[in-house]
């Protein structure tokens, strides 16, 4: 079960996929390609004993005009800690022509400028919208296998995943870029014959468009340790149905910022079931409803552990929450 | 007609179909309607020179220009000739493109319901409230020739508009 830490300011600035999509708005050139124009003109004239109208038309397809454009959706840099494995960069990738396209992707994470270069860089492809990278869900990216397929104004998230060297200090930026390039032409203003849809020509407007985006080292994170205590029925520590497992998160905010607007999610595991009342913060019991205290379970959302923690300074005492669950 | 004309990468080029569709009874004033798109071709001395042809093949974001020719085929002359063109649904019409040699232009916001003057043209914008009309919202332009037609005589009108 993962645990989500959410906190308002700079820890999680685009937590939230669907503001950061919001935020990134790309218009696109409207008629598909392949769309036939007719224009029809009309004359009226007076002659004879009458008024008379004669009419002429004129008709064109609109070809397939290819254009790419590629955002960086985490509005700052992402902060890491030396060392870290797999830290998330969420780019979008979308698709500003008037047609079907395909596109290749690459990632390039020596770029100059930075302080460090991210190791290990891979592109993953988001299945499901959901602006997280989740394991064994999003497929990585193959070139040639699985480049994004995207219609007229379609638009993909897709995410960089590098690990963190250990060399680094807080305050170190490292950079990687994105690029996405039409498989149909990269270079702007060429034509290409017949590819376009429908049988349209392919007419390259931006057909490769790259952004950087960053890793900040700071020493302002929030740590969360949890532990899990198991306690069978017969007093022992198996875990067997019946057994109750008391989980025990220590949160601890680290550096010399504030964290404001702090909160603790945290689902549980299949197959157990709550323990009503069993939810503490530093010892202090919290009901399980939504009411005055900084805690609830199955509130806020459904089947998960919510606490929340307000603003807390970097370098304050660690805040520990406790529940328990027993395995059914 | 067939063009084959090497292009140095700006629109593809082919036929455009210019045919009456109509014939009403008289005809005494023969239309036709050509759509062309201008091209950059390099000439025999390498020099480039800006070309039209016609508009087969568009990609958005191009101007088409489109010709309205109006003749005179009878043998008397012809008066209160008007000529009107919908600006396609697709197409935006490029602002202080139409010509207007011996014509009084009007434009319409309606569907060609009704036609006045650019300036006085107003439209009810999403606040409901009245405001001056933009080249977004023109939807036929229509050229009223100020003198009759002689016979064989021919008038050409024009203007431009952008593939969205």
């Amino acid at each position: 079960m993962g645990i989500r830490v959410a906190a308002r300011s700079w820890v999680a600035p685009c937590a939230l996929a669907a503001l950061c999509l919001l935020a990134a708005d790309a218009r696109a050139l409207g008629t598909p390609a392949g769309t036939p124009v007719t224009n029809t003109a009309t004359v009226t004239y007076d002659a004879g004993a009458g008024t008379w109208t004669q009419s002429a038309s004129a008709v064109f397809t609109v070809d397939e005009r290819i254009d790419v454009v590629v955002t960086w959706l985490d509005a700052a840099p992402v902060a890491v800690a030396p060392a870290d494995l797999d830290r998330q960069l969420t780019f979008q990738l979308t698709n500003t022509g008037n047609g079907s396209e395909a596109f290749a992707l690459a990632v390039d994470a020596l770029v100059a400028g930075d302080q460090f270069d991210p190791g290990n860089a891979r592109v993953y492809l988001d299945s499901n919208d959901s602006g997280v990278y989740e394991p064994a869900v999003d497929p990585p990216y193959q070139p040639g296998v699985n480049d994004p397929l995207l219609g007229a104004d379609g638009a993909r998230l897709v995410f960089v995943l590098a690990d963190i060297p250990v060399a680094t200090l807080s305050g170190d930026r490292g950079d990687a870029e994105l690029e996405a390039t039409s498989l149909t032409g990269a270079v702007t203003g060429t034509i290409v014959a017949g590819a376009g849809e429908l049988g349209t020509d392919a007419v390259i407007g931006g057909g490769t468009s790259a952004v950087l985006g960053s890793y900040l080292v700071s020493d302002e994170f929030v740590s969360v340790a949890k532990t899990a205590v198991v306690t069978d029925l017969g007093g022992g520590s198996t875990p067997a149905p019946g057994s109750t497992i008391t989980y025990s998160l220590v949160v601890t905010p680290n550096g010399a910022g504030t964290f404001s607007n702090l909160v603790i999610t945290d689902a549980l595991p299949p197959f157990t079931t709550w323990v009503a009342g069993s939810l503490t913060l530093d010892a202090v019991p919290l009901s399980d409803v939504v009411d005055g205290d900084a805690g609830d379970f199955g509130g806020t959302i459904a089947n998960q552990v919510t606490v929340a923690l307000g603003n807390l300074a970097g370098g304050s005492l660690p805040q520990t929450i406790t529940f328990a669950v027993t395995i059914d | 007609m067939k063009y084959a004309v090497a292009v140095s990468l700006t629109v593809l080029i082919g036929v455009t179909s210019a045919q009456a569709v109509e014939s009403a009874g008289n005809t005494a004033v023969e239309i036709k309607i050509t759509a062309e798109v201008e091209v950059t071709v390099k000439n025999a001395d390498g020099i480039e020179e800006v070309k039209r042809v016609p508009a087969a093949k568009v990609p958005p974001g191009t101007a088409v220009i489109y010709t309205l020719n109006a003749k005179n085929t009878s043998a008397q002359p012809v008066a209160d000739v008007v000529m009107t063109d919908p600006i396609p649904a697709a197409m935006e019409y490029v602002d202080g493109s139409v010509s207007a040699q011996d014509a009084r232009v009007t434009f319409s916001v309606d569907g060609g319901k009704s036609f006045a003057a650019k300036e006085a043209l107003k439209v009810r914008g999403e606040d409901g409230a009245l405001r001056a009309a933009v080249p977004a919202d023109y939807t036929h332009i229509r050229w009223q020739l100020e003198k009759p037609l002689a016979p064989g005589e021919a008038r050409a009108v024009s203007f431009r508009a952008r593939v969205e």
